[in-house]
């Protein structure tokens, strides 16, 4: 009883973070640590002949560990 | 605490209180770590894995996670802005060279038309006042019905009422025509080479297509060697039928020797140099 609690509670806290980080929002969960979707903006290549290529933005997600974030 | 978005969504599908939500949270993060030190790493489907990194637990997001972070930029993929290369000059040279000879090849044909059509419209305008042009008389458009085209030395053939056929360069001399009996007219002299034309022989008689009249036989000669320059390709012969009608002789210029009136009109169809107001006559006495 216990197992399926933690295991729903594991998939409400999956269901949250994703949630928070479409939103463009930062997911702090208790004693584990903060996910974030850091944003990389599109980025311009010039190659060897001349040609540009441009690559379109993308979100990364990083994750800060409550202990390191406690430690900087 | 503060306000934290995902332990409150969580209290909310929990109908549970924050605190007991993040109480909850607290202990599920505590077991997920000591399963990471235990195993080195713990996969969370959905989210990703979380690694033992030294002391730091590191996390590698599943594709999931990344899948929906980027939900906005799904549909993107990366663009290459060609750089600007010197473009293949003959060829486009030689493009733009034979467009350019088309346009000035179309304007030119498109002059020559028109300068071809204004010759010709001055050439017919500044014939001397033909009467077939001017309009004919009634008479003369549809004569009495005695009336016809004489073959000049045809026997029996009348003094004064009657018509008489001139070849166009004048090698049959007009014996029945008073102007001629004194042997002082030019426009019955023989033209040169009266053997290449092809003639209307009178005595075969048929029907042929009147292009033009005139009281000139001068005149009408003139506008006869016109109209076989026009027609000279189709093979048909063109001359100058002479008839008198009611006492005033009149030289008609005359393309075609046809047996029936039927192929006469055609002949007319046919030929579309031919003035549209042309008709049809019968050549000879005796038909």
């Amino acid at each position: 009883m216990a197992q399926d609690r933690g295991r729903e509670l594991l998939e409400l806290m999956v269901e949250a973070i994703g949630a928070e980080l479409r939103r463009g929002e930062s997911a702090e969960i208790p004693g584990l640590g903060t996910f974030e979707a850091r944003r990389q903006p599109s980025r311009h290549e010039v190659l060897e002949n001349g040609d540009i290529l441009v690559t379109p933005p993308r979100s990364t997600v990083v994750f800060l560990s409550s202990k390191a974030k406690a430690s900087p | 605490m503060a306000s934290n978005h995902a332990v409150e969504l969580i209290a909310r599908r929990l109908s549970i209180r924050p605190e007991q939500a993040e109480e909850a949270l607290d202990r599920l993060s505590a077991h997920l770590l000591r399963q990471v030190r235990r195993d080195g790493h713990v996969i969370v489907g959905g989210l990703g894995t979380f690694r033992q990194e030294g002391d730091a637990v590191g996390f590698e997001p599943a594709e999931e996670l990344d899948a929906l972070v980027n939900a906005d930029f799904a549909d993107l993929e990366p663009v290459t802005i060609y750089a600007p290369r010197p473009a293949p000059r003959p060829v486009a040279t030689r493009h733009r060279v034979r467009r350019r000879g088309r346009t000035r090849a179309a304007w030119g044909l498109a002059g020559f038309a028109v300068v071809l059509a204004g010759a010709l419209f001055l050439m017919r305008e500044q014939s001397p006042s033909p009467d077939f042009r001017s309009g004919l008389s009634p008479a003369e458009q549809a004569p009495a019905s005695d009336e016809q085209l004489l073959p000049e030395n045809t026997a029996g053939a009348p003094e004064d009422d009657g018509a008489a056929f001139v070849q166009a360069d004048g090698s049959a001399a007009a014996a029945n025509d008073p102007s001629a009996e004194g042997g002082g007219d030019a426009a019955f002299r023989p033209g040169p080479e009266p053997s290449e034309r092809l003639a209307i022989d009178p005595a075969q008689g048929g029907y042929t297509v009147i292009v033009a009249s005139f009281r000139d036989l001068a005149v009408a000669q003139s506008e006869a060697a016109g109209f076989r320059a026009l027609v000279q390709d189709a093979g048909v012969p063109v001359d100058v039928l002479r008839v008198v009608v009611e006492g005033t002789t009149q030289y008609r210029v005359s393309v075609g020797q046809e047996p029936t009136r039927s192929e006469a009109l055609a002949l007319r169809s046919r030929l579309a140099s031919l003035p549209d107001d042309a008709w049809i006559r019968r050549i000879g006495l005796d038909n």
